[in-house]
């Protein structure tokens, strides 16, 4: 609705148009798009592992449950999964949200949120699945993979977190999680 | 003479007497007089009888004469008295008889006497045929005396009673006349008194009432009409004269308060009249003066009609030139009109070229949808690549750059593919803003074609409307000319009005006079009935 009269200019509109048409055509990027991308894929490779890295820092997978930014110790992963529902175990505790086949394993999958006392959503989100335990965390988004350094000076707020970096991500002590009843009640397996 | 006879049965009464006295004397004069004409009748008749019995007597004598001579002489012209006789007698006989065929007496007389006188006859018829035949004649004289004596003293008594009848009439008559005098004088006396007593006693019962009507008349005539009841007890038309003059009064008495009323309504009415007209007589000036406004008023609405006909004239040119011009609107519209819907055509036509981009947009969000599919496998599939790198040490490490850059490559698919995202977005926003801006647009043109039919019908009604004013105009302009007679008529009219009304306060001035004489007159009536005492 533009009640503005403005004169239309057809042959620049067909000059467009005509434009428009020849780069969808192509199906290409530009040359210097190309080389933007590569240029900034080799900057990255070839930018060398800081000192920081090998000393306090470590890998951390970066979740997100009810909005809020967890981080999960890469070495405690074993596999992050689609989330697709699970069967539902009626007569569980309430952070239990149902069971899972992973290639012929079953997991009962435990929803962080609940465990932590943070509203979660409605979407199924992922499945992570801890190495060398049969636990699997429920959570909204699995985002990224991290290199973090605790800041010395953060106290953690909750028994299940073990530290939070400078801007405000917090690591969960998987430990401390595992020790959580819901693991070892009458369906778990320690 | 009763109180209840009328004065013509009075009158009559009295007249009957008189006259029965005058039949009275006069039918005994007449039986009188005629008593004393059939005696004198009768005395002729007795002298004449006589008369015939001597005459009778004498022809005898004549025979004997005649035969005595003849004898005598024997010459046959003595016998002429013989032979007249002889002729004669039987005549006389008969008379004689017929004379008294009325006396029994003398009829048996005269029956006696006949055969005497044929024995007479024959004796001396007897003698003369023997003198003819010269026979010695004896006369037997004795025989005739004898015979004749008979006759004789027959007939002295036949003349006897005649006598003696003629006598006796004589003396009836002496009886007759001295009665019938008697009788005339006494009745006609009686008779003059009988006519003077009635006279006196009509006379009587005619004037006492007659004088009493007479003197109410007179009061009458001098005005007095105050009540009093004639005091009359007979009935005859006097009595009822009377009464007629006492509802005369009465009437007259009745008729005078009348006037008396009249007069005085009269009097008023008269008032009234008189102020009837003076308020006429101003009535009529504020006529004439309205009229003359009125006449102004026409003029000056003349005026205008002429002025309001001219610009009739021009306002029809007017529309003259705009029914012309409604017409060739009206072309316009038209094939406005049609263009629009030629412009509907080709925007729907739009539309539906948009609509097949827009379904061809379902497409590439589809592919869009399995490329950005991809691009979450392959995220997390570089997520669990770092993961293995992780647990795999510090012999992971080289595995873990190539792990990041899937996970690099992998968002920026992601991100390419919400970019992607949000442009369809933004082209099927823009698909449906030019739908709804086409779908905008069609009803603009469908608007614009009723407007335009609207418009067409409106020029048509225009035109119509246009026509029919000029129609109104011409009719206005003719009316108006109508007017102008009209106007005129009405002038002519207001100056009849005007004239009339002049007439009018004349008629008015001598209706005023007219009503003050009738005032005047009314006050005279009660003059004059004021006169009568009631």
């Amino acid at each position: 609705m533009t009640p503005k009269r403005r004169r239309i200019d057809w042959d620049q509109l067909r000059t467009r148009l005509a434009a428009a048409r020849e780069a969808a055509a192509d199906h290409v990027l530009s040359p210097e798009r190309v080389e933007a991308i590569y240029r900034e894929r080799a900057e990255a490779l070839a930018r060398p592992r800081t000192e920081a890295d090998r000393a306090s820092g470590f890998r951390v997978l970066e979740v997100e449950v009810g909005g809020e930014r967890f981080g999960v110790d890469l070495r405690d992963v074993a596999e992050v999964l689609p989330f697709d529902g699970g069967t539902p175990v009626p007569g569980g505790p309430s952070e239990l949200v149902g069971v899972v086949n992973v290639r012929g394993d079953l997991r009962s999958v435990t929803d962080l949120g609940r465990l932590l006392g943070v509203t979660g959503s409605n979407i199924l989100g992922f499945v992570v699945l801890i190495r060398g335990a049969e636990a699997a965390l429920r959570v909204d988004r699995a985002e990224a993979v991290r290199t973090i350094e605790l800041a010395a000076d953060a106290r953690p707020d909750s028994p299940f977190v073990r530290g939070v970096t400078a801007d405000r991500l917090r690591v969960l002590d998987t430990a401390a999680l595992l020790a959580h009843p819901v693991f070892r009640g009458p369906s778990g397996k320690e | 003479m009763g109180t209840k006879w009328t004065v013509g049965r009075k009158l009559a009464a009295g007249f009957a007497v008189a006259l029965t006295a005058l039949l009275v004397v006069g039918a005994v004069s007449y039986r009188s007089m005629s008593q004393l004409i059939e005696n004198a009748a009768w005395v002729a008749h007795t002298h004449e009888v006589l008369q015939e019995l001597e005459s009778l007597l004498s022809l005898l004598k004549d025979a004997e004469t005649g035969q005595r001579g003849y004898l005598i002489s024997r010459q046959k012209s003595f016998l002429e008295p013989y032979t007249v006789a002889l002729t004669r007698y039987p005549d006389r006989f008969r008379e004689i008889r017929k004379l008294t065929s009325d006396n029994p007496n003398q009829q048996r007389r005269l029956d006696t006497l006949e055969p005497l006188l044929v024995a007479r006859v024959d004796v001396l018829r007897a003698n003369i045929e023997k003198q003819d035949k010269d026979e010695k004649v004896t006369i037997d004289l004795s025989r005739g005396k004898q015979l004749m004596d008979d006759i004789r003293r027959v007939v002295q008594d036949m003349e006897a009673e005649e006598r003696d009848l003629l006598d006796r009439r004589v003396a009836d008559e002496a009886e007759s006349v001295r009665i019938a005098k008697l009788v005339i004088v006494l009745g006609s006396l009686v008779a003059v008194v009988l006519v003077a007593v009635i006279g006196v006693v009509i006379t009587r019962g005619i004037t006492g009432p007659l004088r009493t009507v007479t003197d109410l008349s007179r009061r009458v005539a001098e005005g007095d009409l105050r009540d009093e009841t004639l005091t009359i007890t007979s009935s005859d038309e006097i009595a009822q004269l009377a009464g007629t003059a006492d509802r005369m009064l009465k009437s007259l008495r009745d008729l005078t308060g009348r006037i008396s009323s009249v007069t005085a309504t009269l009097g008023g009415a008269a008032a009234e009249i008189l102020a009837s007209v003076q308020q006429q007589a101003a009535g009529t000036k504020e006529q004439a003066a309205t009229v003359q406004e009125i006449t102004t008023t026409m003029e000056e609405i003349s005026q205008s009609g002429a002025q309001i006909s001219g610009k009739a004239k021009q306002v029809a040119a007017a529309a003259e030139a705009a029914s012309a011009a409604s017409a060739s609107g009206s072309r316009a519209v038209q094939e406005m009109s049609r263009g629009m819907a030629a412009i509907r055509e080709q925007v729907e036509e739009v539309a539906e070229n948009i609509v097949g981009v827009s379904e061809k947009t379902q497409a590439v969000g589809e592919i869009i949808a399995t490329v950005n599919d991809i691009a979450e496998r392959s995220n997390l599939l570089a997520l669990n690549a770092a993961i293995e790198a992780a647990g795999a040490g510090d012999h992971g490490s080289r595995f873990s750059v190539v792990a990041d850059e899937m996970k690099n490559l992998a968002d920026q698919a992601k991100d390419s593919t919400v970019q992607v995202r949000t442009i369809l977005g933004e082209i099927q926003k823009g698909i449906n803003t030019s739908v709804m801006l086409t779908e905008e647009a069609v009803k603009r043109v469908e608007a614009g074609k009723q407007q335009a039919d609207v418009t067409e019908q409106t020029i048509r009604q225009l035109a119509e409307t246009t026509v029919e004013s000029v129609r109104a105009f011409e009719q206005i302009v003719g009316a108006g000319g109508q007017q102008q007679i009209g106007f005129e008529q009405v002038a002519q009219g207001m100056r009849d009005i005007r004239q009339a009304a002049s007439q009018t306060a004349a008629s008015t001035t001598q209706l005023e006079a007219a009503a003050a004489n009738l005032t005047a007159l009314g006050r005279a009536l009660n003059e004059a009935v004021g006169r009568y005492k009631l």
